[in-house]
Order: C-alpha cells, then structure tokens, then sequence
C-alpha cells in the first residue's frame, strides 16, 4: 500500500499550520500575531469571556448545558478558537454562543462541583454569523441562577435557531389579520402577570365549571385546524381574498355592477370567480380535514391522570387532562400538557426528557422535582400534595417559565424550567415519574411555537408572475387604446345617431370604456391559470408520491410530499447542498479494521448484509477475524503468541474501557400499567415502589434505555401493556453520565488525519501535487446483518486460518446494551465484546470487563480524561484489580498519539510504529475514520505527582481551562503503541451514483458538514464527490485576511490557468486585491458560458472549514462573492465544521448573491435551517428524529431517491408546468386579442360578439382539460431516458422551456392567430346578414379549435388522457352550445342566443372558416417545430430521436444477423 | 402527503403504491416527433384538399349574381319628375315627411334561383354595446307586463311625460326596436310593367319565428297592445306594421324579427323580401332587364354619415357573394405545397446531417 503523507502524521496540527502559513502566505504572519494578540486581549477581559457558559460558577450549572453529540468533534477552546471568533468577541455583537456542534465546552476544573453534566453548548448552539443578534442574551450581565439552569437558549423555537430571524414588524395586513383571525384569547389585554394552578383532587368534585379555580383556563384539546363548521365560509373567503388576483376579479364583478360600464350580466361574470373559490375552498377544506384526524387522533391518546374521586390514577383521553391534574407518566411516554415536575421514581429526583419533537435536539435533557421535593419522593402522593402552583402567563419562550408552589403554610418555592416537563417531549430514562398540570392545550409551549408552514413560490411562479405583469400592462394598454377609440369614436358622432342609445360625453364615454374594457378584456390576467396551476401541482404531486419507484420497502415508506406547490422546482435545481452523516451516510458506525501489533485485522462486511438492513441503532453485527480470533486463544498458552495474544487482549480491553460507553442491563419499567392500576406486588403502595425497582435502577440515575432486540424479548415476555411498545428508544442517545467524577464528559470520535488531507492541504500553489491514488473501497457497503456471523467463516484474507471455536456469544445470550455518545465508540465496545472481551458494568468509578482468559474483572477508574478537539483524544487511568498497576489507557487521533509515543531505540518498535502508520494511511484512504491506541502505565508516584499538579490546576483561578488540558496533555505522553482501529461509516446505498448522476445533470454539489475536514474528505471521496483527478483547494485560514488572501490567492491561479497565455500576463498582474473583486462578480454573470469552460480545465474541488466560513459570511469582509467566485471554478464544495446556521447562510448566500435555486437535503435537526432556507427543502426520513422531515419540503427515505425525483419528475414537472403556463398566456392572450380586434368594428364601445356563457366557460370547460393533461401527464423524454442521460436535466436547470423572452414569442404567436382568426371571419361575413352572436360563435369555435390543435402540436407525447381531454372539450362545446342555445330563451338576463349555433353550424362557411383559420393560425408553429427538430434540436429531441435510430438500428441488426450468417456479421462488425 | 405522525402499529401495512399504469405515469404512449420527414405529408396533405376547396368555393362565390343599388342619396320622386331635393335633406328637416325616390337599374343578366332582397346599411353599428343591449327578450316573448320592461331597454323603455300623457311603458322597447329600418323598397319590373312580386314572410329564421318572437295572448292585438306606446321613432304601432297580413303585426312581425337580429359589423346586410317564384314570369329567377326601385324614404343615415343600398342577390352554397375564402383557401394550400417542398428539401439535405450532429454530440458519454 502506498505510503504517500505519512511523515506529515508526526507533525502537529499546530506546526501544520505554522508551516503552512510561511511557506505559503509570508502576509498572513502578521495577522496570526495579531491574533494572538487578540487572544491576549480576550483573556484580559473577563467580563466577555469565551464562553459565558464556560464562566458562569459552577456550582449553579446544574442544568444541562450538553453540546456535542455524535460525530462532531469540536475545535474547542484552544488558541486557535479563541482566535477564530475574534469578530464575535470584539464587535460585541452578543454571539457568546459560538461553539459549534459537538464542541466540548471546556470546564474541566468546575466539573467536580457540578450536579450533572458539564457538556456545554447544546448541538445546535453555534456560531452566528455577526449582524445577526440574539436578542436575548445580555452579554455583560451576570448570569441570574435562574437563566443559567437549564438550556443556554433562550430564543423560541419560532424565532431562533432554526431559521434564519426576520426582524421588522409584521405588514400591516398581518397584524390585521392575525387581529381578526386568531382566537380572542389571545388577543385579551389584561390578565395578571401570574395564574394560580389549583391541584383539581382539592377541588370537590362536580364543581361547576364556572366555581373550579382552574375553570378558566383551556382543557387540553387542542384544534389546528384553521376552520370550524361555522367559520369556514366567512374566514376562508377572507383567507383567499389575500390573494391579489382573486381581490382582481371580485374588483371586476363589482365593476360589473354599475350600470354605466357594465359588460356583462352581473350573474354571470361572477361564475369564474366563484369557480376558483370554490375550487380553493374545497381544497382547503381538505386540508383541513386531514389536520382534524391528526388533531382527533393527538386528542384521543391517553394518560393517566389522578382522580380525586377514585383516589386512584385513572385513564383518560389527553384532551380531557386539564389544568390542575396530577399525571402519571411511563418511560418513553409522550407528555401531555405542560407538566410541573413533582415526583420522579429517580431518587434524585430526577428525569430526563427528549425535546426532539420540539426543538429536534436529540439530546436529552435532565429535569428534576420541584425543589422541596427531592426528599419526599418516597413518601409523595398525590392526595397529600396540597400546595398551588402559581406560574407566568403562557408565553412561547421554551425554555423560560417562572413559577412558585406555594404550600399550604404560605411558603413559596420558586420553580422553572428545570422542573416542567414541556407537551411533546417524551420521557427517557425514567422510570416514571408525576407532576402537576400548568399549562393544557393551546397553553402549551409546544402549541404556542407551532408554527404554520410556510409558503414556498417556486421560480417558475415568480418568472410566471412577473408576466402576469406584463399582462396586467398589456391589458391596461388595450384598455387605454379602447378608451381614446372610444372617445374618438363616439365624437365623430352626435346625439343623433341612432344606434347609440345614450349619448354621453365623448370624455366621460371614453373613461368609463376604460373600466368597460377592464371587464371585458379580464381574461387577460389568467385567473383560470392559478387555479389549474395548482389543481395540476397537486395531481403531479399525487404521482411522485405514487412512485413505486420511490418506495422504500425497507423502511416501508413512501416519498413524502409535504409541500404540494413546489413539484416543477425540483426540476430547476442548480445547486444542492447535502448533510453528510446521515444523509450520504447511514450514520452506523461499522468497525473494519483493526491494527494490532503490526498486524492488519480485517473485518468484512457481511455478505448478506445488503438482504438484512436493521433499524436504526441496532449493534452492528461483526464478523470476527479468525486469525485473530485465534491468536487470541492462545493466551494463557506458553506458545510463543502468548505475547501477541495479551496485546491483542490489551488492545481489546482499551478499547471496552476507553470510553464513555453506559451500559444497562434492564429495560426502564413502571408498575403502573395504562389504566393506571399499580400492577406488581399486590398492594404496593406507591412509595415503595421504588424498593421493587431492580437495584440496577436504582443505583443509578443513568439512563438505560434499551436496545431494540432486547425490547422486544423483554415485551415478548408477557406484559400486554401498551407502554411496552414504548421501551424501544434511541440507543446512541444516553442521558448525561453520572455526576459523580468529574470526568466521562465528551464524546470521542476517531480523528483520522487522512495522508490526503496532510499532503494537499493548505498548497494553494495551483500546482499541488496529485492527490495520491486511492484505493477502492470495499463494494459491500451496506449496514450488516443482525446476524451475529461466527468466525467460522472463512476470512478471504488469511484463508489459512481456520478458527473453530466460536467465541461471539450465542444468540440466545442476553447482550448488555450499550449507550454511547457517539455510534462509534459503540462500535469499538462492540468490537471488543464480539472478541469476548464484554464490558458489563461501568459506573463513574469502576468497569466491570469480563476477559476471555481471565473472567470477571473489575477495575477502578481513577480518572476519566476527556475527549477534547485540541487533543484530539481521551483516555482513562484504570487500577488493574489484582496488580494494582495504574494504566492510563489513550485513545485519539493519530497525530496526536503517534508524536507522544515514548521514544524507542528498538528496532522491534520501531518497525511496529512505521507499520501501524502504514496501516493508518490505508485505513485513511478507504475513508476510514482512524484512531490510534496507545497506553501508559504509571507508577503510584507518579500519579500521585500528577495528581497533585492537576488538582492544583482544578483549583487555579486564571486560565483554568488550559491548565487542565495541559495537565491532560502531560500524562499523555511517553505512551506505548498498542493499536489502531479503522471505523467505517457507510454511505448509504446508492450515493455515489446519485452524486454522479447530480453531478453530469450540471447540479452542484455542496456538502456542509458539522464533521471534521479529515472524515468529510473522506466520504467526499468515496461517494465520488470528489475525484483523484480533482486539484483539492482547502480554505482553512485563521484570520479574515488570511482567508481574504488565500481566496484571492487561489483565484488568480485559477485565473492565470484559465486564460490563455496571451491574456496570463494581465491577470497575473492584477494581483490579489479588492479590485479584481469587480472583474469576478462580472464573471459570474457570464453562467453558463464559463461554466462549460471549466470541462476543459483541470478539475477543482473546493474544502472550507468552518471558522473560515465565518469570515466568509460576515458581510462586512466582503468575502463572498470572491469566495462565490472561487467556487464556481470547482466542481464540487465541501464545508466542514459548519454550524447549523452557517448552513443556512451559505444556501442562503448562494441563493441570493449568486442567484441561484437551491436545494438542500438532510436529516437532522442541525440541517433545518438549511432546508428551510434553500428553494427546495427535502427531509431525509432517517435516523434522527422527524424535524428535518418536518421542515422539508419532500421527505424521501434513502438519499438515492434524490436522482429519480430530480432527474425524472423533477423534468418532467418543470417541463410539463412551463408549457401549460406559457400555453394559458397564449389561450388567454388570443382570447382577448379577439375580443380587442372586434372593437375596431363595434366603434370601441365594448361591445363583445362572444356570448357570455362562451366567455365565461371558455376558460372553465372548454379550454381546461387539454393543458392539464399536458401539465400532468405529458413526457417530453420517456424516463428511461432522462436516467440515463442526466445531462439531459439542463433544460429545467436553465430554465430553457420557460425563458424571459417565451413570454413574448407566446404573446407574439397568439397576436398573429388572433389576426387570423378574427380577420378571416371578418372576411368571410364582410357584407352579409350574419348577426353578431353567429360571428361570435364561429369565431369561439375557430378559436377553440385553434388552441386544441395548438395542444396537440405542444403535446409530447399522446396518451389516451391527451386524446380524451380533446375530445372532452370539443364535445363539451358542441354539447354545451347546442343545449344552451335550444334551452335558454332568456337566461340571466343575456340578450337570447336561441338557435344561434344550430343556424351557424349549418352553414357551409362556419366550417370553411374553422377549417382556413384552424391551418393557417397554426402554421407558423407548426413550421417552427418542425424546423426547430431538423436544424437545431434540443437536448430532449435529440436524446429521443437516438434513442429511437438506436432502436431502429437494432431491429435493423437483428433482422439483418438473421439472415446473414454468423461468420459474415462478425465480419460487418 | 401521507401523515408522518402515524403511529407505530399501524404503519406495519406496507404502503408501497399500487403498480398501475396509470399511477406509475406509464400509460401507452405515441410520441411524435415534428421532424421534417414526419411533417412532410401534413403539408402535401393540406395543400392538396385546400386547393380544389379554395377553387371550388370561388367557383361558387362565382355563380352568384348580386346587384347593389344605393340609394342613400336619392332625389325626392315627385309628380312624375325627380325634383332637386334630395330625400336625406328633406328627412332631416322634417322627419314626419315621406319622401319618394325611384331609382332605374338594370341587371345584365338573368338571376337564376332563388333571388332575395336585401337592405343594406353602411356605418351602422348595430354592434354597439349598449345597442346590442337594449332589447328586452322577455317582452318579445309575449310576456308583457306593463311596467316592467327591462331595465337594458333604457332610455327606450317608456315614454316621457308630458302634461296629457301618462308615463307609458313602450313596447317593443329598446334602442333596437326603436331604429327598426323603416324604407319601403318596391320592386318594378319595365319588362313586365308591374311591381315584382316579393314574399314579405320567410325572411326570419324559422327559430325566431316561430320561438322567440311570440305576440301577447290575445286576439285582438290593438286591444294587447293598448297599455303600451310604440316607439318613439315608429309611425305605426307595432300592430300595424304589416298592414296588408294581420299575421305578420305585433311581435311577429318579421321585418322586425330580422331587425333584432343585430349584425355583427357595422356594414350589414339584412333580408327584405324574396321574389315570389310561384309568380308568372319569376319561377326561374329575375330575369334581366330594367327595373325600377320605388323607395318610400323614411330613414334617416346622414346623422352617422351612414348609406343605404338595395341588394337583389342569388345564393349559393356560401350564401353571398364572396370570394374571400375561395382565395384563401387556395392561397393557404400553395402554402402549405410551397412548405411540403421546403420541407422535403431539408428533409433530404438536413436529415442525414441532424443524425451526424446526433453522433457527435460530446454529450452522449452519459448513457
């Protein structure tokens, strides 16, 4: 294996980057002792520390300030961080919050005082961007013990985070209407700061409403529908009333009715408006059902509730909890309402909650009893608890709630977040625990932040809008040109003409007219096009989510449309911005490999992985490695691999015990079952329930939840309850560890510093060398069996090896569940448990580890040193229980560990060193996530001496953070090598492809990630993201100008390669400098032109970090557009370390500077406000909890569904939606064009020669149905075309069926048939005795026929939809007239048509001219078409008609190898 | 669109969409593609129907004979002589005065079949909105109460007071009725020295007729009709229009029949009479010779600048005479033969070269 990069792993990150900035940007120097300096200056000001969180006193954090979760590793607080929020720490700007996910705050000395868990900064805390203020947080002000328990955030779920805040009031409309739309009780003005919450047990029973002290406040029904029975006319109207063009049309049937302008009779101009409300209406009124079912659905689950009367916890239905009930809840139980904590089975007091339906945190978060009531918890009862709950008036602040129980004595304890269980989250951890009601339905935080989806326009409909401008202009400019015809007209007359019945002033005339011709011209504005718009959307969207081909059987889920009027955007992506864990890969951390005293340990895939996916969560199953498997059954042995099997079992035991993994025995279990009957012992009182409990429970306040297969067996097992079910939770997801040591904070994740990364990285040179070759990764990457597989197998590796003895245990065998912050040190306890090596029982300070030669041991662990990004590694020092040797075992990034190896002169070691890096780089480049194992055994005195030191460190008062790291850093040197481990983290099947497939469609890819650069470049790779051929340019600077100065660096080299070598000079001249920013945000504007260009030069891929990202987005560096610039010349972008906010910003960025629609796809709540920002948001229904989903667009279940949606319905959507536009500009445009030419005749006087029923229903039924079925159902390219040639997606991307200029050919076409059609009816009746409706008659039919042919030229591809909706609407007309006309002899008060169309279509010239007009107004299109295929196909054309010479030549060849005899065709061949 | 909250139970039935055509957008489908080759017969196809169409409605437009005598400008006929004045000048002096005007003409040839009689009129928009408007359809179907006809017969809907009349619904109202087209146009044959017979009936559509044109119950019009004043501008009432057929008065008078019927240009035609072929002397036509138009001069076009004319037409397939859609036709299918050709040139040109371009297409790697 190739060795490329391995001298550059000895180096530190720091000397990196030393380096690199010397060698590469002499200018940058200055700027990192500026830096630096700036460090120093923040160290001097304590009162804006780096972390206000970090400062607080610790011993008033008991809250949960949890960051990190899987995955991340964060860059923390060392120098460099300090350094990289400069612009937040000076400008003052009130982003304390700045660590990103998975950042371990750093508070190590505190962390002996604190309760539970110094984990600060939750996940989705990160840096946001300057200018963007969080109002909520007083920097300078000293944190009040309220504020800091519970969560750092303060801002609601509706302002914060997750999107992106828009300041500035409301419009006026809104206010108005959330005036008069929302509930009155909302709008009450006076209502005292406090409520006061009465237990309902101490009210007497069947108190009337009215007398009960809680009476007032709303039960727990809640109602999202937007409708009543009642109010659904009146508040839907109103509703579709915001809508400009229906305010349009009621404007113009209220113009109808006066008397002087009125066109039209006052009945009849009101249908089309009436139509299209009621088409609205109905839809609505669905919509609104299907929220009913959810919400009677939500309202009919149950809970338990004490009852006063029954003395008894009794089921009842969630909407009859009401304010004041005491509720009882289970494990893994929904919580109802609002619920003040009072009792917990924890001893403690304490309970833990998932918020993750609220706010999408998938961590959890500790709650406790109400102060006071921590040591009642034994004796508490419901009907003892006599106390008031006084509490704030509901607001929609999550995490802000001020209350008081006041007792019976008449004193009061205050209570707050930390004691109220919020509506939705969901019980973990806990056995069970009870609590008061404050807040019911409508009350509830959960309900108060339930926003309302948004309203997405896609860019068609904007492009479409502008043009219903551009129709609105037209048709004032008809309207004009009548009015001054009018005026002209009528003054060439006077009174006395006897045709003009009311002889008004030619002025005055000629203003009304105008109005007049406002009526009658109205079908200008495509009213009709809005509603078959949407009708078609919905029907488009009712077949993508009707794809079999976008069924997930595995997950047994369907795509899931959530937006309905968005489908033809997807067709127009541009750029796509992907989550990487989660979305690119399964999130499941697979061990692969493993290196152990120089030897390479390889653990494949199973073989039938692909057949047995598992749920989420569940352990990966592993294949042993036989040889090691055997090597480790030597032990004990006197053979000679005795040696090697105990460092094989060293190796295994570090990796059981060199973690933060929790393990549990037992499912969490509550006596009471759901109708709320105690069920264990026969009259256990509750109080003592506790001492029933299994002691595990007990012992500790950790949290077990429970493993699915284990779940399963346990509820297998007899208990019919339907709280059961519920055991199955999250098993990545432990509560926070114990509060005892200070120590199993973090969460580890293997750094792996890829020789790719270190070779190529910070070369901005433009000539770095290539990227060494990678090898392929293995095919099989699909989630593992469930199957334990026994090393039986045959390795394909070492077939020589043939182990016989199965050491995984049996199935049967009760596995212990494992709970780890991060899937992958699961997967290395996992690891080690399948080699025997089963860690059964950690608490804080032992682990109990049973040792394949040795049995149970258990060893005190003396320290647990945690996982930090500036290490880059944890470790444990463990007291071995029979030698009492002290070992610090060391897990961490390779190039951490591999510089604190204790230097050697053995060769032996040295030649295991040089092999395990060997091994390293391999595992690097099949995308492995690398970890290095190290250990170090310690003599009693010198622990005690580090001891001592690192106490001392704790104590210090002055940079205490960096004194425990380096204290950290002190005993982790001098280490031995015992290994390293190799950690698969799978794509999901199917990416790679799909990222190609995106990629030849001309989409860009952007992956933003929280990961570190190394793992992400990784995955960038192996899902092809990347290329070998590609030039990695990596941003990763540390200062603005240093970022300035590398992306302009970057950008005149790629400027020099770019131009020709005549033009190099200039540029090479133009050196790096604001100016050329101009010169790029020109070149920008070129698009596509330079982007073809790019297919003949070299190939770029681009990889920023996060902290870069943040100068890049601070608006005030002027940064972005060169940074923009710069991507372009990629081909692909990667952003590491990017906060769930810099993900929002930079879809943002891309959306607004570059222009361009996006799409942003991933799974997590960190990726919502990506989705929710980008053009098309689509949620991957993964793993991680449903906020993603919830906040998307489309909802698909594998990432690989992307290519079929985008490329295949994507097209289609966009192409099918763009002609039916531009066709309903063309209908409505000839339409009126007709109308307009007859005024010439009837002295502008607006008078129309179509009856009004044609006129109305033209748009309605005669004219409908074709393009819809053109919107919906017509195929440009057959599917398997457009799969097979991505490139093909170009036409939707560049928008190329629907362009700027289409609206004026549309209107240009339908001008010239509008001529044809009226002249040659004019021409033909010149002179005779036709009478106005016949003429209006035969010009509708002329015309009707015209737009159904024009249909059938515009139709791609004809169904028997297509035919029958011509066929529909021809006789639709026919059957319509002719029915009209003999039945209505005087209908709506219209002047009478009767016979009119039985007369006309007698006649021979009626035919003649339908026939003429029909040929000759379709001609120039026709012609056009036809030309349009020969001379200058499109994309789409031509793919079909080589598909179809292809097919043909086949049959061609197959007919001709029939008759021509083998040997004669080989030959032809 | 599927709810995502489902609960766990229920989410067991597998929701894999059902594999119909019709949902899976698979449905059989012919896909045209307009190349040159496939266009080709559609324009040898249009152009061959269009031509002999085009020539054979001209011939038809050919066939017919048609002569045209305006007589807006008529001199006033008076005691055997034509006098200076011309009976436009004399009308809009006085409107109550009748004016005669004779008018000779001669038809070259003869008119075989049927031959009508038209009036028409120049410059009157009949089309007018608010003209086209003011009719009330109810009234002319009989149904007539007396005070209300519709509101859209305004400012013809009753009479003006005055101190000895009373307000009076009108009835026919309206600004239609009311410019009902009032020349008497007689027919004089010097041939046969007598008036040409003509058929005051049949001129209306049978449907009209017969449908929407009802007189009030009753038999006694006068008595019908004694609630309502005529129109201002009428000289009879609607009783008396057709003094000389008691079936042609009131409602279903058909003059007026065709009057209501409002043309849709303003250069209109509408039919008078048609010669009575069941006369001596007619059953083949109107034979040729000199005639003589006698023209009772009752309406006045000089305030719109508006003319008059006489019309003896025959008819043909296409009604009147017209050539336009012969021409067109045959234009259009020239056309449309002249892009068959084009066509067939490229097709034989451009065909091959759009298969080469096809090959060379850089982006065909893709497959």
């Amino acid at each position: 294996m190739p060795t490329v990069g391995s001298g550059e792993l000895e180096k530190s990150p720091q000397e990196e980057n030393q380096q690199c900035s010397t060698y590469l940007f002499p200018s940058t120097q200055a700027s990192v002792a500026a830096s630096s300096g700036e460090l120093s200056g923040a160290t001097k000001v304590p009162a804006v520390p780096a972390s206000t969180v970090a400062s607080i006193p610790a011993s008033i954090m008991k809250g949960h300030t949890r960051s990190a979760s899987h995955g991340g590793v964060g860059t923390s607080v060392s120098s460099s961080n300090v350094v990289g929020r400069p612009s937040a720490l000076k400008q003052n700007r009130g982003h304390q919050r700045a660590f990103s996910q998975g950042q371990i705050e750093d508070g190590a000395g505190a962390t002996s005082f604190q309760r539970g868990h110094s984990r600060v900064g939750s996940k989705t805390d990160f840096i946001l961007p300057p200018g963007h203020r969080d109002s909520e947080n007083n920097v300078g002000a000293p944190p009040s013990a309220t504020k800091v328990h519970g969560h750092s955030r303060q801002a609601s779920r509706s302002e914060s985070i997750y999107t992106l805040r828009q300041s500035g009031t409301p419009s006026l409309w809104h206010q108005f209407q959330t005036y008069v739309l929302r509930r009155k009780g909302k709008t009450e003005v006076e209502e005292p700061r406090y409520r006061t919450v009465v237990p309902n047990h101490l009210v007497p029973p069947r108190t009337p409403q009215k007398a009960h002290p809680n009476g007032k406040r709303p039960d727990n029904r809640i109602r999202t529908t937007k409708y009543t029975l009642l109010s659904f006319l009146p508040k839907n109207l109103l509703e579709q009333f915001h809508r400009v063009a229906n305010l349009y049309f009621i404007f113009i049937v209220l113009l109808n009715w006066f008397p002087a302008i009125n066109a039209f009779g006052k009945e009849i101009a009101m249908i089309p408006v009436l139509f299209v409300l009621g088409v609205t209406a109905i839809k609505d009124l669905f919509e609104d059902r299907r929220r009913h079912a959810s919400d009677k659905r939500i309202n009919n689950s149950t809970c338990r509730v004490y009852s006063g009367e029954a003395e008894r916890y009794q089921r009842v239905l969630w909407k009859d909890v009401r304010v004041g009930d005491v509720v009882h809840l289970s494990n893994n139980e929904l919580v109802p309402a609002d619920v003040l904590l009072l009792r917990s089975s924890d001893p403690h007091g304490l309970c833990y909650l998932d918020t993750c339906n609220l706010d999408g945190e998938t961590s959890l978060k500790q709650r406790c009893v109400a102060r006071g009531f921590v040591e009642k918890q034994e004796v508490f009862h419901p009907s003892r608890f006599r106390s008031v709950v006084e509490v704030d008036t509901p607001t929609t602040k999550i995490y802000r709630f001020h209350g008081a129980l006041v007792h019976p004595a008449g004193r009061r304890v205050p209570v707050g977040t930390e004691n109220l269980l919020l509506r939705e989250c969901v019980l973990k951890n806990t056995d069970f625990v009870e609590g008061i009601v404050v807040y019911a339905g409508h009350e509830t935080k959960a309900m108060l932040n339930n926003g309302g989806p948004r309203y997405k326009r896609s860019s068609l409909e904007r492009q479409m809008n502008l043009d219903v401008i551009w129709c609105v202009l037209i048709l004032i400019v008809l309207c004009i040109i009548g009015a001054v015809g009018c005026k002209l007209w009528l003054s060439s007359y006077d009174a006395t003409a006897i045709f003009i019945p009311e002889y008004h002033d030619p002025d005055y005339e000629g203003m009304l007219s105008f109005w007049t011709f406002v009526i009658i011209l109205q079908v200008m504005i495509p009213l009709s096009l809005y509603v078959t718009l949407e009708m078609a959307k919905l029907i488009q969207v009712y077949h993508i989510h009707n794809d079999v081909d976008l069924y997930d059987p595995l997950t047994n889920k369907r795509i899931e449309c959530r937006a309905l009027n968005i489908p033809e955007e997807l067709g127009q992506v541009q750029y796509i911005f992907s989550d990487k864990t989660g979305t690119l890969t399964e999130n499941k951390m697979i061990f692969r490999r493993c290196s152990i005293n120089g030897i390479d340990y390889n653990h494949p895939p199973p073989e039938n992985a692909e057949s047995l996916r598992l749920k989420p969560g569940a352990p990966m199953p592993l294949l042993v490695n036989p040889r090691m498997q055997e090597e480790l059954g030597q032990l004990g042995s006197e053979l000679r691999g005795h040696v090697h099997a105990q460092k094989i079992q060293e190796f295994l035991l570090l990796l059981a015990v060199c973690n933060t993994v929790v393990v549990a025995r037992h499912p969490h279990h509550d006596m009471m079952n759901a109708s709320g009957v105690i069920e264990s012992v026969s009259c256990a009182l509750d109080n003592q329930s506790n001492q029933t409990m299994p002691p595990i429970v007990t012992s500790s306040a950790l949290s077990e939840p429970v493993l699915p297969s284990q779940s399963i067996s346990i509820a297998g097992q007899g208990k019919p309850d339907k709280y059961s079910r519920l055991t199955e939770s999250r098993s990545v997801t432990p509560s926070p560890p114990p509060p005892l040591a200070a120590t199993t904070r973090g969460q580890l994740v293997p750094p792996s510093l890829s020789p790719i990364a270190s070779s190529t990285e910070s070369t901005p040179t433009g000539d770095s060398p290539p990227p060494p070759p990678r090898t392929i990764r293995p095919k099989l990457l699909h989630v593992p069996s469930l199957l334990l597989v026994t090393g039986s197998k045959k390795s394909p590796q070492n077939p020589q090896n043939m182990s016989h003895k199965s050491v995984t245990p049996s199935p049967g065998e009760l596995r212990p569940i494992f709970e780890a912050e991060s899937p992958d040190e699961l997967a290395l306890v996992d690891a080690s448990y399948s080699y025997n090596c089963k860690l059964l029982k950690r608490s804080p300070r032992s682990a109990t580890v049973s040792l394949p030669g040795e049995g149970l041991v258990e060893m005190e662990i003396l320290r647990v040193l945690p996982f930090d990004s500036s290490r880059k590694c944890m470790s444990v020092i463990i007291v071995h229980p029979i030698t009492k040797e002290k070992t610090v075992y060391c897990k961490g990034a390779d190039s951490t560990i591999l510089p604190q190896l204790k230097p050697t002169d053995d060769f032996l070691m040295q030649q295991l060193i040089f092999r395990t890096q060997q091994h390293l780089n391999a595992y690097a480049r099949q995308g492995l996530r690398v970890l290095v194992m190290a250990k170090r055994t310690l003599s009693d005195a010198e622990y005690e001496e580090w001891e001592r030191a690192h106490s001392e460190a704790e104590l210090s008062v002055e940079n205490r953070d960096r004194k425990i790291r380096d204290s950290y850093a002190k005993l982790e040197t001098n280490l031995t090598l015992l290994g390293a481990t190799g950690i698969e983290d799978r794509l999901q099947e199917g990416v790679p492809e799909t990222i190609a497939a995106l990629i030849s469609a001309g989409i860009v890819v952007w992956v933003l990630t929280g990961d570190k650069p190394e793992t992400a470049i990784n995955v960038a790779y192996s899902c092809k993201l990347f290329s070998p051929q590609m030039e990695l340019l990596k941003l990763s600077a540390r200062s603005k100008d240093a970022a300035e100065s590398t992306i302009l660096f970057y950008l005149t080299e790629i400027q020099r390669d770019c131009s020709p070598p005549d033009h190099g000079a200039t540029g090479g001249l133009a050196g790096p400098g604001l100016n050329q920013v101009g010169v790029f945000a020109r070149a920008t504007t070129l698009g596509e032109s330079s982007h073809s260009s790019h297919q003949v030069m070299k190939k770029r891929a681009l990889v920023v970090d996060g902290k870069t990202l943040t100068y890049i987005l601070d608006r005030r560096s002027n940064l972005q557009k060169p940074f923009l610039e710069l991507t372009r010349h990629c081909t692909s972008v990667l952003c590491c370390r990017a906060t769930p906010l810099q993900k929002a910003y930079i879809v943002k960025v891309v959306k607004e500077v570059l222009k361009m629609r996006t799409l942003a796809i991933g799974d997590g709540a960190n990726d919502v406000s990506m989705i929710q920002t980008a053009d098309v948001g689509i949620g991957i229904s993964g793993q991680e909890g449903m906020q993603a989903v919830m906040a998307s667009d489309f909802a698909l279940s594998r990432f690989k569904y992307l290519e079929r949606l985008l490329l295949v319905h994507g097209h289609w959507c966009y192409d099918r939606l763009a002609r039916m536009v531009l066709y309903f500009f063309y209908k409505n445009a000839t339409f009126v064009f007709l109308i307009f030419w007859y005024q010439l005749y009837c002295g502008f006087t607006g008078a129309v020669m179509i009856d009004q029923m044609y006129l109305m229903l033209y748009n309605l039924l005669f004219t409908s149905l074709p393009p819809i079925a053109i919107g919906v159902y017509d195929q440009d390219v057959p599917e398997e075309i457009l799969l097979a040639r991505p490139h093909l997606y170009r036409q939707g991307r560049l928008g190329l069926v629907y362009q700027p200029h289409s609206f004026w050919i549309t209107m240009a076409d339908s001008l010239y048939q509008s001529i044809v059609i009226f002249f040659i009816s004019e021409a033909a009746y010149h002179d005779t005795d036709v009478g106005i409706w016949e003429f209006g008659t035969t010009i509708t039919t002329s015309c009707m026929f015209v737009m159904l042919m024009q249909v059938a030229i515009e139709t791609r591809s004809w169904t028997v939809l297509h035919v029958l909706s011509i066929l529909a609407s021809i006789s639709a007309f026919y059957v319509f007239s002719l029915v009209y006309n003999t039945v209505c002899l005087q209908c709506f008060g219209l002047p009478s048509n009767y016979w009119v169309i039985q007369q006309t279509i007698g006649s021979v010239i009626y035919w003649a001219v339908v026939i003429l007009s029909t040929v000759l107004a379709l001609l120039p299109r026709f012609v056009w078409r036809a030309l349009e295929t020969c001379l200058f196909p499109r994309d789409v054309t031509r793919a079909v008609l080589e598909k179809r010479r292809a097919a043909r030549l086949d049959i061609l060849r197959n007919e001709f190898s029939s008759i021509i005899p083998r040997s004669k065709e080989d030959h032809l061949v | 669109m599927s709810s995502s909250a489902e609960p766990i139970d229920s989410s067991m039935k597998p929701k894999r969409p059902s594999d119909s055509a019709f949902k899976q957008q698979r449905l059989p489908a012919w896909q045209p593609i307009l190349t040159a080759g496939t266009v080709l017969p559609t324009f040898f196809v249009i152009g061959i129907a269009f031509i002999p169409v085009g020539i054979g409605l001209l011939y038809f437009s050919d066939e017919v004979k048609e002569k045209v005598i305006e007589y807006t400008d008529c001199h006033k006929f008076a005691n055997g002589k034509e006098g200076p004045e011309k009976c436009a000048d004399i009308i809009e002096n006085n409107p109550n005065e009748e004016c005669e005007c004779r008018i000779n003409f001669t038809l070259e040839h003869d008119f075989e079949g049927k031959v009508f009689m038209y009036y028409g009129l120049t410059n009157f928009y009949q089309n007018h909105r608010r003209y086209v408007k003011s009719r009330d359809d109810k009234q002319l179907l009989g149904e007539l109460k007396p005070n209300e006809p519709s509101h859209d017969c305004n400012p013809f809907a009753f009479t003006e007071e005055t101190n000895d009349t009373t307000k009076k619904p009108i009835a026919p109202c309206g600004a239609i009725a009311n410019s009902l087209f009032s020349d008497t146009l007689v027919l004089h044959s010097f041939h046969r020295g007598d008036t040409v017979p003509m058929l005051k009936k049949g001129i209306a559509w049978p449907s009209d007729k017969e449908i929407k044109f009802r007189n009030p119950p009753g038999d006694n019009l006068t008595e019908v009709f004694k609630d309502f004043a005529k129109p201002l501008r009428w000289k009879r009432p609607v009783y008396e229009l057709d003094p000389s057929d008691p079936d042609n008065n009131g409602f279903e008078n058909e003059d007026l029949i065709v009057w209501m019927r409002t043309a849709a240009l303003p250069n209109f035609r509408k039919l008078y009479r048609i010669v009575n072929h069941t006369a001596d002397g007619y059953a083949n036509g109107l034979p040729k010779g000199d005639y003589c138009l006698n023209v009772t001069y009752t309406y006045q076009v000089n305030s719109f600048r508006g003319t008059k004319c006489m019309i003896l037409s025959t008819t043909s397939l296409l009604g009147g005479k017209n050539p336009f859609l012969g021409i067109a036709y045959i234009v259009v299918g020239t056309i449309c033969l002249l892009l068959g050709i084009v066509f067939l040139f490229i097709h034989i040109k451009c065909g091959k070269s759009t298969t080469e371009m096809i090959n060379v297409n850089p982006r065909t790697p893709y497959q």
